[in-house]
């Protein structure tokens, strides 16, 4: 039996057998859908083909994004106003027997052929779109009647720049916008426009992702570390945005140069950028000098510092025994008057006691204190020697007394 | 003397007639559509609070201000789309879509048929697409839940809950973001879920149910939430377990949890459990007391009150099952049957998919409509006022149809009934009449919350009819006097209780 038919010879026949207007109601505000009952049509079609009894027996209410119509039914052709049928989307037809809903159906208007000019909407670049760098280029296709399309289209991409020309036709599914992301090209600029079948699209500047930063901030520590050519400070790049003001692409190569001014001292690094700030750790100078900085990105200088001094060692280095075994060095000073980095080691050595193990030691907020119990008793030295940056400090052995 | 008085009403007149056509004069010179009269009332009752989330994708964490942007003016467009279909004629569309798609929506409004409400409920939004400069979007929202109610035929309203899928064009004209384009890709039926949590346990509770509905004494119904007092609600709970009571029953006002006026009282709503807790009884919240209205425009901000109580309440140990309102049977007349059930029905499915561990149930004020939503309730309640007779016979009938636990939600009797004490029961009285009823519910396995524990000396404005035989008999139904002094029923009910221990 029809499907239609018998969800109506049922309600009426509950109703024949005394269904309580109670429970007439709640059957009434169920959704009674067919999942499997799709109506399709083309956009511009003004009727639909349904079956007679559908088209006979119901009032035909159609609802979508757009309120509600009644529509009108004969000989099994359901009749779309011009309006309705001039847009495309998914609707629902409600079927009514008087005021009973006894079914719901789907109507679908499938947008018409993509027609005329391609919109065409450059995106952010020098950012990464599902984690593929580039510029990001969306575009929608419309049919005749303004309704964006959903289909597989063959768009032809012309890009013209300076390294020529790049002219593809690819198939896109559309989705109702397409997007297609362009790899980078070191800020060259080029036109981009769309083709396809009955569809052309203007020109559109379209400047390369390049990921290059036009500009960043350098920054160093506060408290130099000593020009020992051992040690390691971290510099610090900020706020690295490209051209347009965007941050610059995670991914992109930055090139720190530290140099003097006799070249006598050169050192390079790399880094990338991360959330528009990369890290650079760098090793200190060999010796006391006035060191450049220079950050490249995509070989342009986008920031710089000039005279950073760069220390010798300590200049003096207090001592003072605490016992006859136990030893205090520092607090250990550099020639700008800052305490020496945490973690600064020490070399330790005892004259005459060459074979002992000594422990490894470092200043800790300029300080360091050695116990030489352990030492001693196995071998007894004369003479202590410590270095600091390369700068001996030699003490003789402590008098028992002492 | 009656001249002179005919004379200044004529120019009184004259003035007013004179000072109201130079304003409309005025007004319409200024260029402005006449409707943004009927347009700014609308916006000021703008109660409007969709559920709105955003996919976590680059473009969103890129441009958050921007899809911030887009999301305010792309819910404001479809609040206002709604309401122009609602109420068949343009309102605002002009500030939210462009020219062709205006064009399309106001024609399409000369096609209306019968009545239409539609307000979506929830956005689901994902963005696709920003341009370099900032002017165009592609945003597309994913199953938002739409409720849309027809009615054709008066008396005969019909409710559609559904899921849309729609994409949209949002363009920049005149420093403003509008629909530039949009396609309906998919709509959807919600399915009215049934539950999949095991209520075993909380039934089990209910099922040995000896209940008490709960008001403090000083502040019944619309002044209970501003007046929570933490002494009095430790005091009114210890007294209430030593009554033997194991359950009480609250009421959550919208006014006091309703968007703008919710948080303090959530607050105490966890508070009130806390204490229950700390005395060992269960309880079991009613919403929605005194609600604005059903009309589906209430629907947002009563789906919000909805989320934050029962995100609490679901986890917390003193909570025993959710009542979804309180006598709604009583609104059948004013509203419409129909309305009131579509209505029922959607928060019933919005409780569910919050907490699905606690029974729902529906507080019938006449039993004869405990059927209505069978399917949809997960026990059955209903009050006891009037046609005591019979009633045992008029559950078991249902018991024995629809196999579901029956809770007797209210029922009590008053001190003080009709005009003079001479006509009102004697404490005595009551408590015969309540231990009446308590024996036959036990003897016919209903769970039963008693109307109520105090009497009160003040009761709100609007809660009754305002005639004073009416408003004395609602005071008198507690247990303990307005003096804090117990009842006999109390008293015997006290002793009751130390036997059984």
């Amino acid at each position: 039996m029809n499907r239609l038919l018998y969800i109506h010879l049922l309600l009426a026949t509950l109703c024949l057998l005394g269904c309580e207007s109670t429970q007439e109601e709640i059957l009434r505000t169920e959704n009674l859908y067919s999942a499997d009952s799709i109506v399709n049509t083309q956009v511009g079609q003004q009727s639909v083909t349904l079956s007679e009894e559908q088209c006979d027996n119901y009032t035909i209410i159609l609802t979508g994004l757009h309120g509600q119509i009644t529509l009108s039914c004969e000989e099994g052709k359901l009749f779309l106003p011009e309006l309705i049928a001039n847009i495309a989307g998914s609707y629902q037809l409600l079927y009514f027997d008087d005021h009973r809903l006894i079914e719901q159906q789907e109507l679908r208007i499938k947008a018409g052929k993509p027609e005329g000019e391609i919109l065409t909407y450059v995106g952010p670049k020098t950012t990464s779109f599902d984690g593929t760098p580039g510029t990001m280029l969306t575009t929608i296709i419309t049919d005749s009647l303004n309704n964006m399309v959903d289909d597989d289209i063959a768009l032809r991409y012309r890009l013209l720049g300076k390294k020529g020309r790049f002219d593809r036709t690819e198939i896109v599914d559309h989705n109702y916008f397409t997007k297609k992301i362009f790899p980078p090209y070191n800020n060259d600029k080029v036109l981009v426009g769309l083709a396809g079948p009955n569809l052309y699209s203007l020109e559109l500047p379209l400047e390369g992702s390049s990921g290059c930063a036009k500009s960043a901030e350098l920054t160093l520590p506060l408290l130099y570390p000593l020009a020992d050519g051992r040690q390691t400070f971290d510099i610090e790049v900020q706020n690295g945005i490209d051209s347009e003001g965007y941050k610059v692409e995670d991914g992109s190569l930055i090139t720190l140069y530290l140099y003097n001014s006799k070249s006598s001292y050169k050192a390079k690094y790399t880094s990338v950028f991360v959330n528009g700030g990369a890290k650079f750790t760098v090793e200190n100078p060999p010796r006391a000098d006035i060191i450049d900085l220079d950050l490249y990105a995509c070989e342009q200088l986008i920031a710089s510092k000039r005279d950073v001094v760069f220390n010798t060692a300590a200049i003096e280095v207090p001592h003072i025994w605490l016992s006859a075994t136990e030893l205090q060095i520092g607090p250990v000073l550099n020639t700008l008057n800052q305490v020496l980095p945490n973690g600064s080691p020490i070399d330790l050595s005892l004259v005459g006691c060459e074979q002992a193990t000594l422990p490894f030691i470092e200043l800790y907020d300029g300080i360091a204190r050695i116990d030489l119990n352990e030492i001693y008793t196995s071998c007894d030295y004369s003479e202590l020697v410590f270095a600091i940056n390369n700068q001996s400090t030699i003490i003789k052995k402590p008098k028992s007394n002492e | 003397m009656s001249r002179r008085l005919a004379w200044v009403f004529a120019i009184a007149f004259l003035i007013i007639s004179i000072m109201l056509f130079s304003r409309i004069i005025g007004y319409y010179n200024s260029g402005a559509d006449g409707s943004n009269l009927l347009q700014t009332q609308l916006l000021d009752e703008l109660d409007y609070y969709p559920e709105i989330t955003w996919q976590d994708n680059y473009l969103f964490n890129q441009y958050q201000s921007v899809a911030l942007d887009l999301e305010g003016r792309l819910v404001e467009a479809f609040f206002w789309l709604n309401r122009s279909f609602e109420l068949s004629k343009p309102m605002k569309l002009q500030d939210y879509f462009d020219k062709d798609q205006y064009q399309k929506i106001t024609s399409l409004l000369d096609y209306q048929v019968g009545e239409f409400e539609k307000t979506h409920t929830s956005f689901d939004l994902v963005l696709k697409h920003v341009s370099l400069d900032k002017s165009v979007a592609v945003v597309e929202c994913i199953n938002s839940k739409t409720l849309e109610r027809i009615t054709l035929f008066p008396e005969h309203p019909h409710l559609f809950y559904n899921t849309e899928t729609f994409t949209l064009i949002m363009v920049v004209i005149d420093g403003k973001w509008k629909v530039k384009n949009w396609i309906a890709e998919q709509k959807t039926p919600v399915t009215w879920s049934k539950r999949s949590g095991s209520l075993s346990k909380k039934l089990a509770s209910l099922e040995q149910s000896r209940g008490i509905n709960y008001y403090p004494a000083k502040h019944p119904w619309s002044l209970f939430w501003d007046s929570i007092n933490v002494k009095t609600l430790r005091k009114d709970f210890k007294l209430i377990d030593s009554l033997g009571f194991n359950t009480i029953r609250i009421f959550l006002s919208e006014e006091h949890f309703e968007k703008g006026s919710d948080l303090q009282n959530l607050n105490a709503f966890r508070l009130l459990l806390d204490i229950a807790q700390e005395t060992g009884l269960q309880v079991v919240p009613t919403l929605f007391d005194f609600p604005k209205g059903f009309d589906l425009k209430h629907y947002t901000n009563q789906l919000y009150q909805l989320r934050n109580i029962v995100n609490i309440g679901k986890s917390h140990p003193a909570l025993l099952a959710w009542s979804v309102k309180n006598e709604p049977d009583l609104d059948f007349e004013l509203h419409g049957q129909e309305i009131i059930l579509q209505w029922l029905k959607v928060m019933i499915k919005s409780i569910r998919d919050l907490d699905d561990r606690h029974p729902i149930t529906i507080g019938w004020s006449d039993r004869q409509y405990l059927p209505l939503l069978a399917d949809h309730i997960d026990y059955f309640s209903f009050h006891l006022y009037k046609d005591f007779s019979h009633w045992e016979a008029d559950i078991e009938s249902i018991r024995s149809k629809y196999n579901k636990l029956i809770v007797l939600e209210e029922f009590g009797f008053s001190t003080r009934d009709g005009f003079s004490n001479i006509l009102s029961k004697s404490e005595k009285g009551q408590y015969n009449e309540i231990n009446s009823i308590i024996t036959n519910c036990q003897n016919n396995n209903v769970p039963f919350f008693l109307w109520t524990l105090h009497d009160f000396e003040d009761i709100p404005t609007g809660i009754f009819p305002n005639r004073p035989w009416i408003l004395a008999k609602q005071k008198h139904f507690g247990l303990v006097r307005t003096d804090g002094s117990l009842k006999k029923s109390a008293e015997l009910l006290l002793v009751e209780n130390k036997k059984d221990d």
